[in-house]
């Protein structure tokens, strides 16, 4: 084979898995419902995508894109809102992991220390959460569906029995109806870590919107 | 190394251990015992190193509380069995974290008293040599 045909043979191999591997690839950025389009000419999205939110989840009225937060979760919290916060010390990442993309902040003995997740790896968001303490009605020891926070549906979240009387406290808030974060308090006992806790998802929600605009 | 048995585990050499009865030259029985040297410098170490595994422990609390509301990896038998006994798992770690935390925090109240008391009486002596020297 001459060096020419072995170039043209390359080139129709290269172009005949370009053709295959195209095929369903993602492209672009998820619209505002955290939805991603695709090439044109195949389907969009499952039957049961659509039927999102599920469970009895409520809908987002006014969804966010988050995917910008999924690369910097740290991004989630301005200097000026840590420092109304009153809580010190870095961001700490943690991305891609088994439950998505996270990133706590605090440092210190006595400190409060809060922290949020992105379940990136949850494709239903609040929906999944809804979905999951039907199907485990004893998996949480709390599970209350409580008032919108900066218009994101809310639920607050104790995993484990005793949670407030040791300074713990989370809410998980549906971003859109595919994305939900989880924000995460831990104080020392004696005061309201659910309130920290609702103020911290206050202050990411409020950088989610902004930073959409 | 490796080919001689019995060597410490872990790569580092053991400080040398002065034998029983024998002190470090230098070492003065006190009237009372032992001297107790009080390095503020290790002091200050040991309180970083405490510092920084409460706060290991604060983000390995958070992450197994996110871990808990992720989905299990699929629909078959095999993950729900999975995520039932890592759940379960993943709930007694969190109380032995809260223990551990306690622990690890009342250590951190006890050392940083004992630095400020130390640094304290130091700051004491030296004010009141200052003010007996002519």
């Amino acid at each position: 084979m001459t060096r020419r045909a072995k170039a043209a043979l390359a080139a129709a191999l290269l172009t005949a898995t370009l053709a295959s591997a195209g095929c369903g690839m993602t492209v672009g950025k998820p619209d505002a419902s955290g939805h991603s389009s695709t090439v044109s000419g195949h389907k969009k999205s499952s039957a049961k995508e659509s039927r999102l939110p599920h469970h009895g989840a409520p809908k987002v009225p006014d969804p966010v894109d988050i995917s910008r937060f999924k690369q910097h979760p740290c991004s989630a919290l301005t200097q000026a809102q840590l420092d109304t916060l009153g809580v010190k010390g870095q961001g700490r990442a943690d991305t891609d992991t088994a439950a998505g993309d996270s990133c706590a902040w605090g440092s210190g003995a006595h400190q409060v220390h809060v922290g949020y997740n992105i379940f990136s790896n949850n494709p239903g968001g609040l929906s999944d959460l809804y979905a999951i303490n039907k199907s485990q009605p004893d998996k949480y020891a709390m599970f209350k569906p409580s008032q919108p926070i900066n218009g994101f549906p809310s639920v607050r979240l104790h995993v484990d029995a005793n949670e407030q009387e040791n300074g713990v406290c989370s809410y998980f808030v549906g971003i859109n109806d595919r994305s939900a974060i989880q924000t995460n308090v831990q104080e020392d006992p004696g005061g309201d870590p659910c309130d920290d806790a609702k103020q911290v998802a206050l202050s990411i929600t409020k950088t989610m919107k902004d930073g959409s605009r | 190394m490796a080919d001689k048995e019995g060597h410490r585990l872990g790569g580092a050499d053991p400080k040398p251990q002065p034998k029983h009865g024998q002190q470090h030259d230098g070492d003065q029985a006190h009237a009372s015992g032992k001297k107790l040297y009080v390095d503020e410098g290790e002091l200050n170490q040991a309180l970083v190193h405490l510092k920084n595994a409460i706060d290991t422990l604060n983000d390995a609390y958070a992450s197994s509380q996110y871990l808990d509301s992720a989905l299990k990896p699929g629909n078959e038998y095999q993950s729900a069995g999975f995520t039932s006994i890592a759940n379960k798992i993943g709930k007694r770690k969190r109380a032995e974290i809260l223990e551990d935390q306690k622990t690890l925090q009342a250590m951190y109240d006890n050392l940083k008293a004992t630095v400020d008391n130390h640094r304290e009486t130091e700051q004491a002596n030296a004010e009141s040599l200052r003010r007996t020297q002519p």
